[in-house]
């Protein structure tokens, strides 16, 4: 779509410098996305993908290489407002209401209040009802959709989704999956999100990054060939699962290679 | 089944309810009125026996009337402390909030001020008091010396309350694109309620005692004034009286803030 930003990572390492000495989190990391693509990052605890995520936000500084977002740097496109990001844990504000903590993402952008896509996007998230109730009140699932909501609620270019699901049910989840979907279809927004579900992966993304850890690097990019909308179909399908099996072998092959010191050449596409 | 039956059988209906609720009441303010009524006991025997007769320690009921019979003298008096105390909290918090907002803008200079406000502070609030009085006039001292008593607790609080840093809500901040100063309005200054109720809890009751204290040393009206009369009068009775009108403005403004904390619960969601 034309209104989204295509992404080019190049060479990307950083280092953090700890007082148990230098920590390497990303070596030499490169993908692209295309504008209204759909990526999703997978690998090992500590392989970096939080690392890599919160770099395409200007949140972290590469140590080397590129990140460039539609031709700008993440600063730029920060400056801009052009990006949304859902966190890990999903740092709300404990005093303020569901609705209040949505609109906060665009009072803090600076931008004009718009209240109806604040309650449709509550309505999106499944949250209806819940309008006025605080963080503490809600589920861990729930304030992570909360979380979803707020990213979304800027009309950002690019989403940034940090394990998005993790607190949900099996159900809710591949319910909210389908959800994400079709926001992503609608509004063509590029989308990277990281996951520890390879069927959540393989649902949603036109490509997975596998990563490894110790030092996190790309192991390999998978592509998934399926045609979109994907449904609750596909998921019962044979190749649906041959796909997860195959993601999968490549995950175990990456956490097998982390352990006795990493080495090995990159298979990175 | 008869309808006694039914009440037994179901704790949740009113009778039983009511005795599960006297014995919560027990439980939660029993240990308290002990206390308070063993004080009251050895008070009254102590002030039978102790030398003076009455007049360095009268007895409980002697207070109570004089609290009952001196209220139309008293209670002008607390309205002219409390408006002194009131203004001087004022200036005080307005002082503490400009030096909180500046260590917030200018890092360097908290150590700095932390410093000089602590040496204020250690200085004995009984040894500035009269020179308040040189340079100040009334009810200027009895003003001033509640603000001064006030402006190092609330600064404490305040600076640390609006320099925490919130790692998860700066990255949110960065990620949207937003200013500094909108941050600060809409995140810092919310977190930082727990501190404020630290610093209401703190600055209320010193405020009200900074003042009597400052009505000791000289005015025309107030609490502190009241007391040193009736000292000077030798009528003990009134002297505790007033002790314990002071006592209770203080326990009352405990309960306020608790009461705004209650009204605020997310405030123990507040870790940092
Ligand atoms: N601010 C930091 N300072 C020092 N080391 C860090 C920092 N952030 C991350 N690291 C290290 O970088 C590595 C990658 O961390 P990262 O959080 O990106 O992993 P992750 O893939 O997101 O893991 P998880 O799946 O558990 O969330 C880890 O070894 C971590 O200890
Ligand atoms: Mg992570």
């Amino acid at each position: 779509m034309d209104h989204s930003l295509d992404i080019a990572v190049a060479d990307v390492c950083k280092t953090f410098a700890t007082a148990a000495g230098p920590v390497e989190a990303l070596t030499d990391v490169s993908f692209t996305v295309p504008a209204g693509g759909f990526v999703s990052l997978v690998g090992p605890s500590g392989s970096g993908k939080s690392t890599l995520l919160r770099s395409l936000a200007s949140l972290e500084t590469p140590t080397s290489g590129t990140i460039s977002l539609g031709g700008s740097t993440p600063r730029q496109r920060v400056r801009a407002h052009e990006l949304g990001m859902a966190f890990q844990d999903s740092a709300l504000l404990p005093w303020r209401s569901v609705q209040r903590n949505i609109a906060f993402a665009r009072e803090m952008a600076g931008l004009p209040k718009d209240k109806e896509y604040v309650d449709e996007l509550i309505e999106l998230v499944g949250l209806r009802g819940f309008e006025k109730s605080r963080p503490a009140q809600l589920s861990g699932g729930m304030r992570q959709r909360v979380s979803i909501a707020r990213a979304l609620v800027t009309r950002p270019k690019l989403l940034l989704l940090d394990e998005p699901f993790g607190a949900l049910d099996e159900m809710l989840r591949e319910k909210l999956n389908l959800e994400l979907q079709r926001i992503w279809m609608h509004e063509g927004i590029t989308t990277v999100m990281v996951t520890h579900s390879v069927a959540e992966a393989v649902l949603l993304s036109d490509a997975i990054v596998v990563m490894s850890a110790r030092p996190g690097r790309v192991v390999e990019i998978v592509d998934v060939p399926f045609a979109r909308p994907r449904d609750a179909e596909l998921l019962g399908s044979d190749e649906f699962f041959r796909l997860c099996a195959r993601v999968s072998d490549v995950l175990r092959s990456a956490e097998a290679s982390a352990a006795p010191g990493g080495g090995g050449a990159d298979v990175g596409v | 089944m008869s309808a006694s039956e039914v009440t037994a059988a179901r704790p949740g209906l009113p009778l039983a309810g009511l005795g599960r609720r006297a014995g919560w009441w027990v439980v939660r303010y029993g240990p308290a009125a002990l206390v308070l009524a063993a004080f009251v006991l050895l008070w009254n025997w102590y002030a039978g026996v102790a030398p003076g007769e009455g007049r360095l320690l009268p007895t409980p009921a002697q207070v109570v009337t004089a609290l009952g019979d001196d209220w139309n003298i008293i209670q002008p008096a607390l309205l002219v402390t409390l408006g002194s105390a009131g203004r001087g909290l004022a200036y005080g918090a307005a002082v503490a909030a400009a030096f909180a907002v500046l260590a917030v803008a200018v890092p360097p200079l908290r150590r700095p001020i932390a410093r000089q406000l602590t040496i204020v502070f250690c200085l004995p609030l009984a040894a500035i008091a009269p020179l308040l009085f040189l340079v100040l006039e009334l009810p200027g001292p009895h003003v001033a010396l509640a603000a001064i008593s006030v402006v190092f607790p609330i600064y404490i609080s305040l600076a640390q309350g609006l320099t925490a840093r919130h790692e998860e809500w700066e990255d949110l901040r960065a990620v949207t694109g937003g200013g500094r100063g909108r941050y600060f309005c809409s995140v810092q200054i919310p977190a930082s309620t727990r501190e404020l109720l630290v610093a209401a809890r703190i600055a209320l009751p010193t405020a009200v005692l900074g003042t009597t204290l400052a009505e000791y040393f000289g005015g025309a009206r107030g609490i502190g004034v009241l007391m040193i009369n009736s000292l000077a009068q030798l009528n003990a009775p009134r002297a505790y009286a007033l002790g314990i009108v002071i006592t209770l403005v203080c326990a009352l403004s405990f309960a306020l803030v608790e009461l705004v904390a209650r009204a605020l619960p997310w405030t123990e969601e507040l870790t940092r």
